[in-house]
């Protein structure tokens, strides 16, 4: 976690985890919900969380799992859309929380602060274009999608 | 053609929706760092495997993508079109260009040097957040089209075990444009 963080002071950091709650969750329920419009942003601190996809034919999928300094839910707080999958806490997992308005009153100030906070959000959603991209490279070279090898190496 | 005169790139910059919130100083801050490069249609922007020194705004036209896959010719993995934001990674986390880019038609590419958008960066200038707006806008809108697409290829896996290759190929090449663009 402290990796998107760089280049913040302590005093920095510190406001920011002010600005967090923790929470716990005990296996199988559910952290965010796919398709909910309110919500906060997580940062993993304990524990693990699965992401999970429900199709439009009803059937859910594992897109991925998150683990200790994973940072999820800041697309849907950014810009409001439903959430695009759920996450469900596998075994009892601890996370810190930041509110929605927190969240976006951290990043739209005027401050240096707010500016090392846009950058630290930035890092994670390049995390996060990277993971679908491996995800997506794996998916590539699973047979159903029998894609060539020239395929893979043309799109990865 | 590289363009270094500030005046000209301010009177481009004056019409970027962007930067309307930027005041007439903070615009001419911005002009006075950045450079302007008016390309022939063909005329390329940058190779893979250059460093990424800067990250660029398309002004007009559109610039073409592509990759060298070794043998036979290059595969075009995407378009940037005027408005959007190409090669942001250059600011976020830098590593060398991942695919090739070329204009398309007649085009004019606004070049912010990855130096001096940290400099504005340090001095917590109003152009360092109007550029991360809009960096943060495309990164958005990039990770809804993958969040789409990834499902869309696990519907097809859940629903058809015959998937034709090219399909499948030219499916993935449109996924992979969207990740590409940053870089």
């Amino acid at each position: 976690m402290l990796d998107y963080f760089r280049g913040m002071s302590a005093a920095e950091v510190e406001v920011v985890a002010g600005a967090m709650k923790e929470d716990a969750w005990w296996d199988g329920s559910m952290v965010v919900q796919q398709g909910d419009q309110k919500g906060s942003v997580y940062f993993v601190l304990e524990g693990s969380v699965r992401i999970e996809r429900r199709l439009e034919n009803g059937e859910i999928v594992t897109v991925g799992h998150l683990g200790p300094g994973a940072v999820f839910g800041i697309l849907g707080v950014l810009d409001g859309v439903a959430r695009a999958a759920s996450c469900v806490s596998e075994g009892t997992s601890r996370c810190a929380v930041m509110n929605r308005s927190d969240f976006l009153d951290l990043m739209n100030g005027t401050t240096p602060l707010a500016l090392r906070f846009q950058m630290a959000v930035l890092r994670c959603l390049a995390r996060d274009i990277r993971t679908t991209n491996s995800r997506l490279a794996e998916l590539a070279a699973v047979p159903p999608y029998r894609v060539s090898m020239e395929d893979i190496e043309g799109v990865f | 053609m590289r363009i270094h005169a500030d005046s000209a790139i301010f009177s481009v910059l004056e019409t970027v929706q962007l930067f309307q919130q930027l005041d007439r100083e903070e615009l001419m801050d911005l002009a006075r760092a950045t450079t302007m490069s008016e390309l022939e249609e063909n005329e390329p922007l940058f190779q893979e495997g250059d460093a990424a020194l800067d990250v660029m705004f398309i002004m007009s036209g559109s610039i073409r993508l592509t990759c060298d896959i070794g043998e036979g010719p290059e595969i075009v993995v995407g378009y940037v079109h005027s408005g959007d934001i190409l090669g942001e990674m250059a600011v976020i986390d830098p590593a060398p260009r991942s695919a090739s880019a070329r204009a398309a038609e007649a085009s004019v590419v606004l070049h912010v040097p990855a130096e001096a958008f940290n400099d504005f960066l340090a001095q917590g200038h109003p152009v360092a957040r109007t550029l991360l707006v809009g960096i943060r806008q495309m990164m958005t809108q990039r990770i809804r089209i993958l969040n789409e697409r990834i499902g869309a290829l696990f519907l097809i896996d859940a629903e058809t075990a015959d998937v034709d290759d090219v399909s499948m190929g030219q499916r993935l090449r449109d996924i992979w444009s969207t990740v590409r663009s940053g870089g």
